[in-house]
Protein backbone atom coordinates (compact mmCIF):
# COMPACT_ATOMS: atom_id res chain seq x y z
CA UNK A 1 0.00 0.00 0.00
CA UNK A 2 1.59 3.20 -1.22
CA UNK A 3 0.38 6.16 0.82
CA UNK A 4 0.83 9.45 -1.01
CA UNK A 5 0.78 13.04 0.21
CA UNK A 6 -2.81 13.56 -0.88
CA UNK A 7 -4.01 10.38 0.88
CA UNK A 8 -2.86 11.92 4.16
CA UNK A 9 -3.56 15.60 3.52
CA UNK A 10 -7.23 15.15 2.63
CA UNK A 11 -7.99 13.25 5.86
CA UNK A 12 -6.32 15.61 8.34
CA UNK A 13 -8.19 17.69 10.90
CA UNK A 14 -5.56 20.37 11.47
CA UNK A 15 -5.27 21.97 14.91
CA UNK A 16 -3.04 24.57 16.45
CA UNK A 17 -2.60 22.29 19.46
CA UNK A 18 0.86 22.86 20.83
CA UNK A 19 0.42 26.61 21.37
CA UNK A 20 -1.32 27.03 24.72
CA UNK A 21 -3.49 30.12 24.97
CA UNK A 22 -2.76 31.63 21.58
CA UNK A 23 -3.82 35.22 20.93
CA UNK A 24 -6.74 35.80 18.59
CA UNK A 25 -4.23 36.86 15.95
CA UNK A 26 -2.25 33.63 16.33
CA UNK A 27 -5.43 31.61 15.85
CA UNK A 28 -6.37 33.56 12.74
CA UNK A 29 -2.85 33.23 11.32
CA UNK A 30 -3.04 29.48 11.80
CA UNK A 31 -6.47 29.29 10.17
CA UNK A 32 -5.26 31.32 7.17
CA UNK A 33 -2.23 29.07 6.80
CA UNK A 34 -4.49 26.01 6.55
CA UNK A 35 -6.15 27.60 3.50
CA UNK A 36 -3.03 26.69 1.53
CA UNK A 37 -3.64 23.00 2.17
CA UNK A 38 -6.35 20.52 1.27
CA UNK A 39 -7.08 19.36 4.79
CA UNK A 40 -10.43 17.73 5.65
CA UNK A 41 -11.08 20.42 8.26
CA UNK A 42 -9.45 23.07 10.40
CA UNK A 43 -10.04 22.75 14.14
CA UNK A 44 -10.62 25.62 16.54
CA UNK A 45 -11.95 25.58 20.08
CA UNK A 46 -15.52 26.92 20.45
CA UNK A 47 -14.61 30.50 21.36
CA UNK A 48 -12.69 30.98 18.11
CA UNK A 49 -15.39 29.69 15.73
CA UNK A 50 -17.16 32.99 15.22
CA UNK A 51 -14.01 34.86 14.21
CA UNK A 52 -12.73 32.20 11.83
CA UNK A 53 -15.62 30.27 10.27
CA UNK A 54 -16.13 32.88 7.58
CA UNK A 55 -12.46 32.86 6.58
CA UNK A 56 -12.69 29.11 6.03
CA UNK A 57 -16.12 29.10 4.42
CA UNK A 58 -15.19 31.83 1.96
CA UNK A 59 -12.38 29.57 0.79
CA UNK A 60 -14.67 26.54 0.57
CA UNK A 61 -13.14 24.95 3.69
CA UNK A 62 -14.68 23.28 6.73
CA UNK A 63 -14.35 24.07 10.43
CA UNK A 64 -14.55 21.49 13.19
CA UNK A 65 -14.77 22.16 16.91
CA UNK A 66 -14.58 20.15 20.12
CA UNK A 67 -17.37 19.73 22.68
CA UNK A 68 -16.86 18.78 26.36
CA UNK A 69 -13.20 18.87 25.60
CA UNK A 70 -10.74 17.55 26.56
CA UNK A 71 -12.01 15.81 29.71
CA UNK A 72 -15.50 14.62 28.77
CA UNK A 73 -16.69 15.80 32.17
CA UNK A 74 -19.35 18.39 31.36
CA UNK A 75 -22.99 17.87 32.28
CA UNK A 76 -25.34 16.90 29.47
CA UNK A 77 -27.17 20.23 29.60
CA UNK A 78 -24.04 22.40 29.40
CA UNK A 79 -22.55 20.23 26.69
CA UNK A 80 -25.65 20.44 24.52
CA UNK A 81 -25.81 24.21 24.94
CA UNK A 82 -22.13 24.46 23.98
CA UNK A 83 -22.79 22.33 20.88
CA UNK A 84 -25.80 24.35 19.75
CA UNK A 85 -23.87 27.61 20.05
CA UNK A 86 -20.96 26.11 18.12
CA UNK A 87 -23.25 25.14 15.24
CA UNK A 88 -24.86 28.57 15.30
CA UNK A 89 -21.41 30.20 15.17
CA UNK A 90 -20.53 28.23 12.04
CA UNK A 91 -19.01 24.86 12.94
CA UNK A 92 -19.33 22.26 10.15
CA UNK A 93 -18.38 19.26 12.28
CA UNK A 94 -18.52 18.52 16.02
CA UNK A 95 -16.16 16.24 17.94
CA UNK A 96 -18.18 15.44 21.07
CA UNK A 97 -16.71 13.66 24.09
CA UNK A 98 -18.91 10.94 25.48
CA UNK A 99 -19.52 11.04 29.24
CA UNK A 100 -16.53 8.86 30.01
CA UNK A 101 -17.26 8.70 33.75
CA UNK A 102 -20.75 7.37 33.10
CA UNK A 103 -19.26 4.89 30.63
CA UNK A 104 -16.65 3.65 33.11
CA UNK A 105 -19.42 3.41 35.72
CA UNK A 106 -21.17 0.93 33.40
CA UNK A 107 -24.06 3.24 32.55
CA UNK A 108 -24.06 2.45 28.83
CA UNK A 109 -27.74 3.25 28.33
CA UNK A 110 -27.20 6.68 29.81
CA UNK A 111 -24.15 7.32 27.61
CA UNK A 112 -26.23 6.51 24.55
CA UNK A 113 -29.26 8.49 25.66
CA UNK A 114 -27.04 11.45 26.51
CA UNK A 115 -25.50 11.50 23.01
CA UNK A 116 -28.77 11.11 21.12
CA UNK A 117 -29.69 14.84 21.14
CA UNK A 118 -26.35 15.64 19.50
CA UNK A 119 -27.23 13.39 16.58
CA UNK A 120 -30.55 15.19 16.33
CA UNK A 121 -29.09 18.71 16.03
CA UNK A 122 -26.48 17.98 13.35
CA UNK A 123 -28.76 18.61 10.36
CA UNK A 124 -26.49 16.86 7.90
CA UNK A 125 -23.24 18.01 9.52
CA UNK A 126 -20.73 15.45 10.70
CA UNK A 127 -20.67 14.25 14.31
CA UNK A 128 -17.67 12.44 15.78
CA UNK A 129 -17.81 10.69 19.12
CA UNK A 130 -14.65 10.90 21.24
CA UNK A 131 -14.54 7.64 23.19
CA UNK A 132 -11.23 7.90 25.11
CA UNK A 133 -9.82 4.64 23.78
CA UNK A 134 -6.73 4.89 25.98
CA UNK A 135 -8.92 4.72 29.10
CA UNK A 136 -10.92 1.69 27.89
CA UNK A 137 -10.34 -2.06 27.69
CA UNK A 138 -10.72 -3.69 24.27
CA UNK A 139 -14.22 -4.87 25.17
CA UNK A 140 -15.12 -1.37 26.25
CA UNK A 141 -13.73 0.13 23.04
CA UNK A 142 -15.95 -2.18 21.00
CA UNK A 143 -18.92 -1.35 23.19
CA UNK A 144 -18.31 2.37 22.59
CA UNK A 145 -18.28 1.65 18.85
CA UNK A 146 -21.62 -0.16 19.19
CA UNK A 147 -23.12 2.89 20.87
CA UNK A 148 -22.00 5.06 17.96
CA UNK A 149 -23.33 2.55 15.42
CA UNK A 150 -26.68 2.31 17.20
CA UNK A 151 -27.02 6.09 17.14
CA UNK A 152 -25.91 6.43 13.54
CA UNK A 153 -22.83 8.49 14.51
CA UNK A 154 -20.54 8.24 11.46
CA UNK A 155 -17.17 8.72 13.16
CA UNK A 156 -15.33 7.57 16.24
CA UNK A 157 -12.47 9.75 17.47
CA UNK A 158 -10.03 7.72 19.52
CA UNK A 159 -8.71 10.24 22.05
CA UNK A 160 -8.49 13.92 22.84
CA UNK A 161 -4.78 14.18 22.31
CA UNK A 162 -3.92 15.89 25.60
CA UNK A 163 -1.59 13.38 27.19
CA UNK A 164 -3.07 10.44 25.29
CA UNK A 165 -1.35 8.66 22.43
CA UNK A 166 -3.47 6.64 20.01
CA UNK A 167 -2.06 3.23 19.14
CA UNK A 168 -2.35 1.46 15.81
CA UNK A 169 -4.11 -1.34 17.72
CA UNK A 170 -6.86 1.00 18.86
CA UNK A 171 -7.61 1.91 15.26
CA UNK A 172 -7.38 -1.60 13.84
CA UNK A 173 -9.49 -3.06 16.66
CA UNK A 174 -12.48 -1.05 15.46
CA UNK A 175 -11.75 -1.33 11.72
CA UNK A 176 -11.17 -5.10 11.80
CA UNK A 177 -14.52 -5.60 13.51
CA UNK A 178 -16.69 -3.03 11.76
CA UNK A 179 -14.84 -2.24 8.51
CA UNK A 180 -16.76 0.43 6.57
CA UNK A 181 -19.71 0.51 8.95
CA UNK A 182 -17.98 3.22 10.99
CA UNK A 183 -15.13 5.60 10.34
CA UNK A 184 -12.28 6.09 12.81
CA UNK A 185 -10.27 9.23 13.43
CA UNK A 186 -6.91 8.73 15.11
CA UNK A 187 -6.19 11.55 17.55
CA UNK A 188 -3.23 11.86 19.87
CA UNK A 189 0.45 11.40 19.18
CA UNK A 190 0.37 11.57 15.37
CA UNK A 191 3.31 13.90 14.78
CA UNK A 192 5.28 12.70 11.72
CA UNK A 193 4.71 11.53 8.17
CA UNK A 194 5.61 8.00 9.29
CA UNK A 195 3.04 8.14 12.12
CA UNK A 196 0.38 9.30 9.67
CA UNK A 197 1.17 6.63 7.07
CA UNK A 198 1.06 3.92 9.73
CA UNK A 199 -2.35 5.17 10.86
CA UNK A 200 -3.69 5.11 7.29
CA UNK A 201 -2.41 1.54 6.90
CA UNK A 202 -4.09 0.58 10.20
CA UNK A 203 -7.37 1.80 8.70
CA UNK A 204 -7.72 5.37 10.02
CA UNK A 205 -10.23 7.38 8.01
CA UNK A 206 -9.15 10.67 9.55
CA UNK A 207 -6.20 11.95 11.50
CA UNK A 208 -6.30 14.78 14.04
CA UNK A 209 -2.94 16.44 14.49
CA UNK A 210 -1.29 19.67 15.53
CA UNK A 211 1.64 18.79 13.26
CA UNK A 212 -0.41 19.05 10.07
CA UNK A 213 1.90 21.34 8.07
CA UNK A 214 5.04 19.44 9.01
CA UNK A 215 3.50 16.07 8.15
CA UNK A 216 2.23 17.12 4.74
CA UNK A 217 5.29 19.17 3.80
CA UNK A 218 7.60 16.28 4.58
CA UNK A 219 6.09 14.26 1.70
CA UNK A 220 7.73 16.74 -0.69
CA UNK A 221 11.21 16.49 0.81
CA UNK B 1 -0.32 24.76 62.13
CA UNK B 2 -1.95 21.40 62.93
CA UNK B 3 -3.40 18.84 60.56
CA UNK B 4 -7.00 20.04 60.94
CA UNK B 5 -6.04 23.64 60.31
CA UNK B 6 -4.12 22.71 57.18
CA UNK B 7 -7.06 20.63 55.89
CA UNK B 8 -9.22 23.77 55.92
CA UNK B 9 -6.95 25.27 53.27
CA UNK B 10 -7.28 22.37 50.87
CA UNK B 11 -9.55 21.84 47.86
CA UNK B 12 -9.11 18.08 47.51
CA UNK B 13 -9.09 17.65 43.75
CA UNK B 14 -9.74 14.97 41.17
CA UNK B 15 -10.30 16.23 37.63
CA UNK B 16 -9.16 13.16 35.74
CA UNK B 17 -11.38 11.95 32.90
CA UNK B 18 -13.26 8.71 33.40
CA UNK B 19 -13.44 8.49 37.20
CA UNK B 20 -16.34 6.24 38.20
CA UNK B 21 -19.20 7.35 40.44
CA UNK B 22 -18.07 4.76 42.98
CA UNK B 23 -14.54 6.20 43.04
CA UNK B 24 -15.77 9.79 43.45
CA UNK B 25 -18.18 8.73 46.21
CA UNK B 26 -15.29 7.23 48.21
CA UNK B 27 -13.07 10.18 47.39
CA UNK B 28 -15.70 12.54 48.84
CA UNK B 29 -16.29 10.33 51.87
CA UNK B 30 -12.59 10.52 52.79
CA UNK B 31 -12.47 14.26 52.08
CA UNK B 32 -15.40 14.79 54.44
CA UNK B 33 -13.66 12.80 57.19
CA UNK B 34 -10.54 14.91 56.69
CA UNK B 35 -12.60 18.14 56.78
CA UNK B 36 -11.05 19.52 53.62
CA UNK B 37 -12.39 22.92 52.55
CA UNK B 38 -13.91 21.42 49.42
CA UNK B 39 -13.82 18.60 46.94
CA UNK B 40 -13.07 19.82 43.44
CA UNK B 41 -14.50 17.56 40.73
CA UNK B 42 -15.70 17.74 37.12
CA UNK B 43 -19.27 18.98 36.53
CA UNK B 44 -20.66 15.54 35.63
CA UNK B 45 -19.69 14.40 39.15
CA UNK B 46 -21.40 17.27 41.04
CA UNK B 47 -24.54 15.31 41.90
CA UNK B 48 -22.51 12.29 43.04
CA UNK B 49 -20.33 14.52 45.25
CA UNK B 50 -23.25 16.53 46.62
CA UNK B 51 -24.96 13.35 47.87
CA UNK B 52 -21.96 12.57 50.08
CA UNK B 53 -21.02 16.08 51.14
CA UNK B 54 -24.48 17.46 51.93
CA UNK B 55 -24.57 18.96 55.42
CA UNK B 56 -20.81 18.57 55.96
CA UNK B 57 -18.19 21.29 56.26
CA UNK B 58 -16.63 20.18 52.96
CA UNK B 59 -18.07 22.08 50.01
CA UNK B 60 -18.79 20.86 46.48
CA UNK B 61 -16.44 22.70 44.13
CA UNK B 62 -16.46 22.34 40.35
CA UNK B 63 -14.67 23.75 37.33
CA UNK B 64 -16.15 25.73 34.46
CA UNK B 65 -14.78 25.71 30.89
CA UNK B 66 -12.00 23.52 32.19
CA UNK B 67 -9.14 23.41 31.37
CA UNK B 68 -8.90 25.51 28.20
CA UNK B 69 -11.29 28.37 28.96
CA UNK B 70 -12.03 28.91 25.27
CA UNK B 71 -15.79 29.22 25.47
CA UNK B 72 -18.14 32.07 24.69
CA UNK B 73 -19.18 34.00 27.83
CA UNK B 74 -22.78 32.80 27.51
CA UNK B 75 -21.62 29.17 27.45
CA UNK B 76 -19.60 29.72 30.64
CA UNK B 77 -22.55 31.41 32.33
CA UNK B 78 -24.91 28.60 31.25
CA UNK B 79 -22.48 25.97 32.53
CA UNK B 80 -22.20 27.82 35.86
CA UNK B 81 -25.97 28.08 36.33
CA UNK B 82 -26.33 24.40 35.52
CA UNK B 83 -23.56 23.46 37.98
CA UNK B 84 -25.16 25.54 40.74
CA UNK B 85 -28.56 23.96 40.08
CA UNK B 86 -26.98 20.52 40.47
CA UNK B 87 -25.39 21.37 43.81
CA UNK B 88 -22.05 23.14 43.26
CA UNK B 89 -21.15 25.56 46.07
CA UNK B 90 -17.85 26.81 44.72
CA UNK B 91 -17.12 27.69 41.08
CA UNK B 92 -13.58 27.58 39.68
CA UNK B 93 -13.86 29.42 36.37
CA UNK B 94 -11.13 29.27 33.74
CA UNK B 95 -10.60 32.78 32.38
CA UNK B 96 -10.40 33.20 28.61
CA UNK B 97 -6.62 33.58 28.61
CA UNK B 98 -6.58 34.12 24.86
CA UNK B 99 -8.92 37.12 25.17
CA UNK B 100 -6.82 38.56 27.99
CA UNK B 101 -3.59 38.17 26.02
CA UNK B 102 -5.29 39.78 23.02
CA UNK B 103 -6.37 42.70 25.27
CA UNK B 104 -10.03 41.90 24.59
CA UNK B 105 -10.93 42.75 28.17
CA UNK B 106 -14.62 43.17 27.35
CA UNK B 107 -14.81 39.38 26.83
CA UNK B 108 -13.34 38.72 30.29
CA UNK B 109 -15.66 41.39 31.73
CA UNK B 110 -18.68 39.67 30.21
CA UNK B 111 -17.85 36.19 31.45
CA UNK B 112 -16.96 37.44 34.93
CA UNK B 113 -20.02 39.60 35.33
CA UNK B 114 -22.35 36.71 34.47
CA UNK B 115 -20.58 33.96 36.36
CA UNK B 116 -20.11 36.03 39.54
CA UNK B 117 -23.73 37.19 39.57
CA UNK B 118 -25.13 33.69 38.99
CA UNK B 119 -22.89 32.28 41.73
CA UNK B 120 -23.40 34.99 44.35
CA UNK B 121 -27.17 34.86 43.80
CA UNK B 122 -27.01 31.23 44.92
CA UNK B 123 -24.60 31.88 47.80
CA UNK B 124 -21.67 30.27 45.97
CA UNK B 125 -18.18 31.70 45.70
CA UNK B 126 -16.14 32.20 42.53
CA UNK B 127 -12.47 31.44 42.02
CA UNK B 128 -11.00 32.81 38.82
CA UNK B 129 -8.29 30.62 37.30
CA UNK B 130 -5.93 32.98 35.51
CA UNK B 131 -3.28 30.45 34.36
CA UNK B 132 -0.13 32.19 35.57
CA UNK B 133 2.26 29.83 33.70
CA UNK B 134 0.99 31.34 30.43
CA UNK B 135 1.00 35.01 31.48
CA UNK B 136 3.53 37.80 31.89
CA UNK B 137 3.67 39.68 35.20
CA UNK B 138 1.74 42.57 33.63
CA UNK B 139 -0.95 40.17 32.40
CA UNK B 140 -1.23 38.60 35.87
CA UNK B 141 -1.74 42.04 37.40
CA UNK B 142 -4.35 42.88 34.74
CA UNK B 143 -6.23 39.62 35.38
CA UNK B 144 -6.28 40.43 39.10
CA UNK B 145 -7.64 43.89 38.34
CA UNK B 146 -10.49 42.39 36.29
CA UNK B 147 -11.20 39.83 39.05
CA UNK B 148 -11.41 42.62 41.64
CA UNK B 149 -13.64 44.74 39.45
CA UNK B 150 -16.22 41.95 39.31
CA UNK B 151 -16.08 40.81 42.93
CA UNK B 152 -14.33 37.49 42.40
CA UNK B 153 -13.83 35.86 45.80
CA UNK B 154 -10.54 34.06 45.15
CA UNK B 155 -7.93 34.36 42.39
CA UNK B 156 -6.54 30.92 41.50
CA UNK B 157 -3.12 30.57 39.92
CA UNK B 158 -3.52 27.71 37.46
CA UNK B 159 -5.54 24.80 36.16
CA UNK B 160 -2.57 22.54 36.83
CA UNK B 161 -3.37 20.85 33.51
CA UNK B 162 0.22 19.87 32.92
CA UNK B 163 -0.25 18.45 29.41
CA UNK B 164 -0.48 22.03 28.12
CA UNK B 165 1.50 24.07 30.64
CA UNK B 166 5.19 24.96 30.62
CA UNK B 167 5.54 24.94 34.40
CA UNK B 168 3.86 24.45 37.78
CA UNK B 169 2.55 27.25 39.99
CA UNK B 170 5.33 29.12 41.75
CA UNK B 171 5.58 30.86 45.09
CA UNK B 172 6.24 34.06 43.12
CA UNK B 173 2.89 33.68 41.30
CA UNK B 174 1.14 33.59 44.68
CA UNK B 175 3.09 36.60 46.00
CA UNK B 176 2.31 38.64 42.90
CA UNK B 177 -1.41 37.88 43.08
CA UNK B 178 -1.41 38.60 46.83
CA UNK B 179 0.12 42.04 46.17
CA UNK B 180 -2.35 42.72 43.33
CA UNK B 181 -5.63 42.08 45.14
CA UNK B 182 -7.19 43.54 48.27
CA UNK B 183 -6.78 41.84 51.63
CA UNK B 184 -10.28 40.30 51.62
CA UNK B 185 -9.73 38.54 48.30
CA UNK B 186 -8.37 35.03 48.62
CA UNK B 187 -5.57 33.42 46.66
CA UNK B 188 -5.68 29.75 45.64
CA UNK B 189 -2.44 28.07 44.67
CA UNK B 190 -2.91 25.08 42.34
CA UNK B 191 -0.70 23.17 39.95
CA UNK B 192 2.14 20.91 41.00
CA UNK B 193 1.59 21.16 44.77
CA UNK B 194 2.31 17.64 45.99
CA UNK B 195 3.99 17.78 49.40
CA UNK B 196 3.42 19.31 52.83
CA UNK B 197 6.42 21.57 52.25
CA UNK B 198 4.99 22.76 48.89
CA UNK B 199 1.68 23.60 50.56
CA UNK B 200 3.23 25.40 53.53
CA UNK B 201 5.44 27.47 51.22
CA UNK B 202 2.36 28.59 49.27
CA UNK B 203 0.51 29.51 52.48
CA UNK B 204 3.57 31.42 53.69
CA UNK B 205 3.50 33.33 50.38
CA UNK B 206 -0.11 34.34 50.97
CA UNK B 207 -2.28 31.49 49.66
CA UNK B 208 -5.60 31.06 51.45
CA UNK B 209 -6.48 27.89 49.54
CA UNK B 210 -4.48 25.04 48.09
CA UNK B 211 -5.72 22.95 45.18
CA UNK B 212 -4.16 19.50 45.23
CA UNK B 213 -4.93 15.92 44.32
CA UNK B 214 -2.63 14.78 47.13
CA UNK B 215 -4.55 16.47 49.96
CA UNK B 216 -4.28 13.49 52.29
CA UNK B 217 -0.53 13.12 51.88
CA UNK B 218 -0.15 16.86 52.42
CA UNK B 219 -1.98 16.91 55.76
CA UNK B 220 -0.47 13.63 56.91
CA UNK B 221 3.01 14.97 56.25
CA UNK B 222 2.67 17.52 59.04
Amino acid sequence: MDVKRNDVERIIDASLGATPAPTLQQVEDFVRKTLNYNFATTLTEPYFIKGNAEILHDAGKQLVTVIAYPLGGMTHEAKLYQAKQALRDGADELDVSMDVSAFKSGKYDYVKEELKPFVDIMDGKILKMIYFASLLSEDEQLRAAEIALDLGIPYLKTNTGYGFVTSLDQVSLIKNRYHDEIKVMASGGVRTKEDAIAMVKAGADRIATSSSFKIVDSFDE
Amino acid sequence: MNKNELARYIDQTNLKPGMTEEFITEFCQKAKENHFASVCILPNMIETAAKVLKGSDTKVCTVISFPLGFDRPDVKIFETEDALAKGAEEIDLVMNVSALKSEKYDVVDEELEGVVKASHDKGAIVKLIIETPLLTEEQIVKACELAEKHGVDIVKTSTGFSAMLPRSTSVDDVKLIRRSVKKETGVKAAGGIRTTADALAMIEAGATRIGASAGEEIINGL
